[in-house]
């Protein structure tokens, strides 16, 4: 070779940039996974004490719609006792704070995008995309994957809040980057309640209690590890409810309410109570089941949402219920994740109203009561790895987006009922696989009934290992394009999602309302408020509210301003017009001359 | 090579290498050419550009190999040092910033050590590339070179390449 040694190094520092920048992020990735934290310095199960996400409070109202503004930013949390965890969260917090709505009442969320540009040990460029998993939101509000929000900017995602009571969640949907963006921390629960829930015997108030499930895994400083093992899963070795690791609850004797959301990125659970005793599922995605249907495990797929009841009457005082993970198979299992969560009874119950698990719960829910019979068109769906990427139907998101996006895998019609056979014929992998917008019934698995406690609305299926699931819905209440995927947001993010369109002429769920840049108009409601929300008072006597109460300090930044300063009008909202300064003048003249007694002076 | 101050005189010893160098840059060209029209197909599902820039890329190494065998003249060592600099350069480019166009814009593409390991192979083509270049031209290229690894660098550490 005639290079001379200079020109070796001239061309070893061009090397260097072109070798050693793109291995920087595997480089991260492995040298935080080196530094894993040991298990002996994780926080022993049951040490750390329970607690539940704050619920939002609206800045605003108007005569129908509660106006919130929540700020995406990343924020230090202490997560492992002692230690500080750069996280992204809606306002700050991990889960973020439970918006809670009474059905009928429409909610305009404002999602202010102010996380960093670029994820701090990933890399990637930050964008995001809020979906409300649950909702039959219009297509430009469903968090639609490349209908992103970027640093700076912000969008109004407004929801109907029609449907009947259940329990939904935000979370991100940005395209490409949604596992790390979710497990960064951007997941909160929603509550829809609605009159016959509330007046159903079952527990309400403190006895009704969110558990956002998730597994992650840290460095020894406390940093989130995100590796995604060649984008099949990403599974931590420590398992966070309601961001807290193992933590022990205090209960009473009592029956419990518990609205279980796997919020994890990649990780199933088949959850079991340590005692062995059956505990009854009363809800599903979709809300509440027509019939309560006792179980002693629950398989539990990433963004499936049971709503479950236990009893802890039968134990004494002093007793600890451990909730066990079973472990489904193709999990990556470690030492800590065989528990969730410890029950430690603590005292005799305070209320014993609300104590019940009626026989029959929400027997006339719409898509409970469909048939195969109404069918118009059996449609089938595999999902499979294809060429180094996951598919359905040999279908990726990449093709929607080269289509611009109008590629879709069916078109149904507005009020089309379908049956949609979902097929996984892989032993290496299960997809649990959510539609959006529509809740749908759980015809069978492999030809045999669904389990016991799928017996009610769903919006994810978990199609496990060698299966055919088939799943019978009517597509409504809105038109337009929805995606469809798979909830191991590894899986989604590369590509195993494509689109259906109901009907014909919906909004365009990127065109229709684009994000915006900050600063965002302040958000005003009337000047008196509606009715307000009263998101967990039931009928008649009874426990104490409902929901936790909100915490001021994480919703500090949403608070009311007293006065507005300048109107806006927001879009699908009504709010009441203020009469001119002259007849408000009048008005004021008449009220203070009508409210004096005869005789008086002022 | 002696290292004259002056310049660099190509000495006697040296002259196997006129005849190994290009020997060695047209394998190495075929290896990588193997490797993109590989994962062309791959690519080509994505987007019918990435599949377009992976064929493009594939067929003018391969092009390439018997060009540089017979006639390793400086235009088309210029032309080989260009293109392969070029493929280089939007590698770094799809594994930070991610890809300029197309469904995975602005996505970094996760790295593996087949893409690793080919960049290697272009780089190392690229110096034997040079290898065949006269001094003074050789030089200058490498200036270039090593003021784009600067700008690449100084751009990653001042955040503006992610």
């Amino acid at each position: 070779m005639e290079l001379s040694r200079r020109d070796l190094l001239k061309l070893g520092f061009f090397g260097s940039a072109a070798l050693m920048l793109p291995a920087e992020r595997i480089a991260r990735t492995q040298l935080a996974i080196a530094d894993r934290m040991p298990a002996s310095r994780l926080p022993q199960p049951f040490t750390v004490p329970f607690a539940v996400p704050p619920v939002a409070t609206p800045v605003a109202r108007t005569v129908d719609t509660d106006l919130y503004s929540i700020a995406q930013v990343e924020a230090p949390v202490e997560i492992l006792p002692g230690l500080k965890t750069p996280i992204w969260g809606y306002n700050g917090i991990t889960p973020g704070p439970t918006i809670v709505v009474p059905q009928g009442r429409k909610t305009l969320v404002r999602q202010l995008c102010n996380l960093p540009a670029v994820h701090p040990t990933l890399r990637y460029n930050v964008w995001s995309s809020t979906h409300l998993h649950g909702s039959a939101s219009l297509p430009e509000y469903d968090g639609y994957a490349s209908d992103f929000t970027s640093p700076g900017q912000y969008k109004d995602y407004q929801y109907p809040n029609f449907q009947n009571a259940r329990t939904l969640w935000y979370h991100d949907h940005g395209v490409h980057i949604t596992a790390p963006n979710a497990y960064m921390g951007l997941a909160a629960m929603y509550i829809l309640h609605d009159q016959h829930e509330l007046a159903l015997p079952i527990p309400h108030g403190i006895y009704d209690v969110p558990l956002i499930v998730k597994d992650a895994m840290f460095t020894s400083s406390g940093e989130l590890i995100f590796d995604d093992r060649g984008a099949s899963g990403m599974f931590g070795d420590v398992i966070l409810v309601n961001g807290r690791p193992w933590p022990a609850m205090p209960v009473q004797r009592r029956k419990y309410r518990f609205r279980l959301l796997n919020a994890s990125v990649s990780r199933s659970y088949l959850l079991a109570l340590g005692t062995g005793d059956p505990f009854t599922v009363i809800g599903t995605d979709g809300g509440l089941m027509p019939a309560p249907a006792e179980t002693t495990t629950l398989r539990f797929g990433m963004a499936e949402r049971y709503e479950v009841i236990v009893d802890f009457a039968k134990y004494p005082i002093g007793t600890r219920v451990v909730l066990q993970n079973l472990g489904p198979e193709n999990n990556a299992d470690f030492e800590t994740t065989g528990v969730v969560m410890a029950f430690d009874v603590a005292a005799d119950a305070a209320h014993t109203l609300d104590n019940a698990i009626p026989p029959v719960i929400n027997p006339d829910n719409e898509v409970m009561r469909l048939a195969p019979s109404q069918a118009v068109t059996t449609r089938h769906m595999r999902f499979k790895r294809e060429g180094g990427q996951w598919t359905i139907d040999g279908q990726t998101w990449e093709d929607v987006v080269n289509s611009g996006f109008t590629r879709v895998v069916a078109n149904p019609k507005l009020g089309d009922v379908e049956i949609w056979e979902l097929e996984n014929s892989s032993n290496g992998w299960f997809h649990p696989v959510h539609i959006h917008l529509v809740d749908f019934q759980i015809l069978d698995r492999n030809g045999g009934p669904p389990l016991p406690y799928e017996h009610g609305p769903k919006d994810v299926v978990y199609v496990g290992e060698g299966e055919t699931v088939r799943v019978l819905m009517r597509f409504g209440p809105q038109v337009g394009r929805y995606m469809m995927h798979c909830h191991n947001l590894v899986h989604e993010d590369h590509d195993m999602m494509v689109q259906f369109e109901v009907g014909t002429g919906g909004h365009h769920p990127i065109e229709q309302d684009r994000p915006k840049h900050q600063p965002a108009p302040e958000l005003h409601g009337d000047e008196g408020g509606g009715p307000g929300p009263s998101p967990s008072s039931g009928p008649g006597p009874g426990p104490a509210p409902a929901q936790p109460q909100p915490q001021p300090s994480v919703v500090a930044s949403v608070k009311p301003k007293p006065k507005p300063k300048r109107k806006v009008k927001v879009k699908g909202t009504k709010v009441r017009k203020r009469k001119p300064k002259r007849k408000r003048r009048k008005a004021r003249r008449k009220r203070r001359t009508g409210s004096r007694t005869p005789g008086s002076r002022r | 090579m002696g290292e004259g101050s002056g310049g660099r005189e190509v000495l006697p010893r040296a002259r196997p290498a006129r005849v190994t160098a290009p020997l060695a840059a047209a394998l190495l060209s075929l290896a990588v050419a193997w490797v993109h029209l590989a994962y062309a197909a791959s690519h080509f599902r994505q987007w019918w550009a990435y599949g377009a820039f992976f064929v493009a890329a594939g067929a003018g190494q391969a092009l390439f190999a018997p060009l540089v065998l017979r006639r390793p003249w400086p235009a088309v060592l210029y032309a080989g040092i260009a293109g392969n600099a070029a493929i280089v350069g939007m590698y770094v480019l799809t594994r930070t910033a991610g890809p300029p166009l197309g469904p995975h814009a602005r996505v970094p593409e996760p790295t593996g050590p087949i893409d690793l390991g080919t960049t290697a192979g272009e780089i190392v083509l690229v110096g034997v590339l040079l290898s065949l270049l006269e001094p003074r031209a050789r030089r200058r290229v490498l200036d270039v070179l090593v003021a784009a690894a600067a700008v690449l660098w100084a751009m990653r550490l001042t955040g503006r390449l992610p």
